[in-house]
């Protein structure tokens, strides 16, 4: 028998825990582990969608986007977009793939208007100064941005956001081979455009997470 | 070195890939600015409705099943006489989060009314169907002409009602939930009096079970007049989350049957029988086009 719960929110799989909470898996997916789903939360109101999601839009934009600034406005128009949408997004099977799905929109937006204004190429966008990114951060920013798109977020979506590779096809509208092929295709370009950066990764862990 | 090394080498080089952990301060300050500023229509009003009148079908299901005079009735008899109630009214109030939600549904004779706590959202009646859009404070209004008879939307509204009787099996449900958590986890009060009306009430509550859901019963008709669900807290104490107030027959309050729309909302009139009219005129000038193009081919 279907809980009396299920009979109000009939969508099975769905956690919402106390704010707060530790969110395991939501983001930098364990490589020994295989990637499950995660279904993290479920908001029932445009405050518990920022604090359920905010973490996890903005390090998919702000893995994109160059400038805080420009990741800032973007995540800002996510969240207006959804906040419009929110009756529909209340009923969605899983808020997260939804809002993920607004945050790819927008990002390429943001690259589009950003090649309109033709202010400067994007790799010399990732060396403006920030708050005291390593030199580790600028290589890997550096060489995402000179990825395809499509290679790009699947990666951020699989590493960063820590989807299953399956997730990752759903968000971004792909069957699970596209996407095992896409990835493939992306881990390889990314280690092309580190060149000689891409070994220091291996031999030094923690590396990436300087901040 | 082996797949799994380069994919640490890539982890490792992607966990640098975001300007940071968590989004800057005045950024959170900001959505949340932005999340507390923005008007939002929740979708609950319609899309639970169904799912509550399925907790009211339940309701009169555990009323049948209970050692009471109400367990002679068996339930294709109640189903029968929910049939063949002409009258209907159900008031769902939420408090979720503390805010508080109304949404009402009502119909007689064919007629049908829906309202929620911002104002009347729907009516069919007469000649036609009238929406009512709040946030642009219109009103569409189809008149249907003829095509269809609005009498027969409004009863097959109310007959879904009856279907869901038929089709939610909720006989079988709740004989499972008896399996599972026991029967004694179905607790019948003593009658009582509310006013001048005798009820009993029915505690559905099992230590498994996230919700307490309470049914107050009329005990002369047996039908269900409250429902209530309860959620557990964090700390197990109960809080409220859903009323629903259900009447039947010549209970139903007539303040419920009508949908009066803002008098300075615009109005849209769309004449269906003249839009299904041109269509049938240009399919039909569409299939005498193909037919000379057929003749033409065969010479």
């Amino acid at each position: 028998m279907r809980s009396l719960a299920t009979l109000f929110r009939p969508e099975p799989k769905q956690i919402t825990p106390a704010k707060g909470a530790p969110q395991a898996g939501l983001w930098g997916a364990d490589i020994d582990q295989p990637n499950e789903e995660v279904q993290i939360a479920r908001a029932r109101n445009p405050e518990e969608l920022v604090e359920f999601f905010s973490t996890e839009i903005w390090r998919f934009v702000s893995s994109q986007v160059q400038h805080r600034e420009d990741a800032e406005d973007v995540v800002m128009e996510v969240f207006a977009a959804a906040f419009k949408d929110f009756p529909r997004l209340e009923r969605a099977d899983n808020q997260r793939h939804w809002l993920l799905g607004i945050a790819r929109r927008k990002v390429a937006d943001a690259y589009r208007k950003r090649y309109r204004r033709a202010e400067m190429p994007l790799s010399e966008g990732v060396l403006a100064p920030t708050e005291g990114p390593s030199p580790m951060q600028l290589a890997t920013r550096g060489a995402l941005a000179q990825l395809p798109d499509n290679q790009r977020e699947v990666l951020v979506l699989k590493y960063v956001n820590g989807l299953s590779t399956e997730e990752t096809g759903r968000v971004t509208k792909r069957s699970a081979t596209a996407t095992n092929s896409l990835l493939q295709r992306g881990r390889q370009s990314l280690r092309e455009a580190l060149g000689g950066t891409f070994g220091e990764f291996a031999t030094n862990p923690q590396i990436g997470e300087e901040r | 070195m082996n797949q799994n090394d380069q994919d640490k080498e890539i982890q490792n080089a992607m966990n640098a890939a975001p300007l940071g952990n968590e989004p800057p301060e005045d950024l959170m300050r900001n959505l949340r600015t932005l999340a507390k500023a923005t008007p939002v229509r929740h979708a609950w009003r319609i899309n639970r409705l169904l799912p509550v009148a399925g907790i009211a079908v339940l309701a009169v299901v555990v009323v049948s099943m209970l050692p009471s005079k109400a367990s002679a009735k068996t339930y294709d008899m109640l189903v029968a006489a929910a049939q063949k109630v002409n009258a209907f009214q159900f008031t769902i109030e939420s408090s979720e989060h503390g805010k508080k939600e109304e949404f009402s549904i009502a119909g007689r004779d064919g007629k049908v009314y829906m309202n929620t706590g911002e104002g009347s959202v729907m009516r069919i009646e007469g000649d036609a169907m009238s929406f009512y859009d709040q946030k642009e404070n219109k009103i569409v209004r189809m008149k249907l002409g003829g095509l269809v008879d609005p009498a027969f939307i409004a009863k097959e509204i109310q007959g879904g009602m009856d279907e869901a009787f038929k089709n939610m099996n909720l006989k079988q449900m709740l004989e499972e939930y008896g399996k599972k958590y026991g029967k004694d986890k179905i607790h019948i009060s003593p009658r009582r009096y509310e006013g001048v009306k005798e009820v009993y009430d029915v505690t559905l509550e099992a230590t498994s079970q996230p919700e307490r859901v309470s049914i107050t019963v009329d005990s002369a008709t047996d039908l269900p007049q409250v429902l209530e669900v309860e959620t557990r807290d964090d700390k197990g104490n109960f809080r409220h989350e859903v009323t629903m107030r259900m009447r039947f027959g010549n209970e139903v309050d007539d303040s419920a049957l009508k949908a009066d729309f803002p008098k300075d909302a615009k109005v849209e009139e769309i004449d269906l029988s003249n839009v299904v009219g041109d269509a049938m005129k240009g399919m039909g000038t569409a299939f005498e086009q193909a037919a000379k193009e057929a003749e033409a081919k065969k010479k």
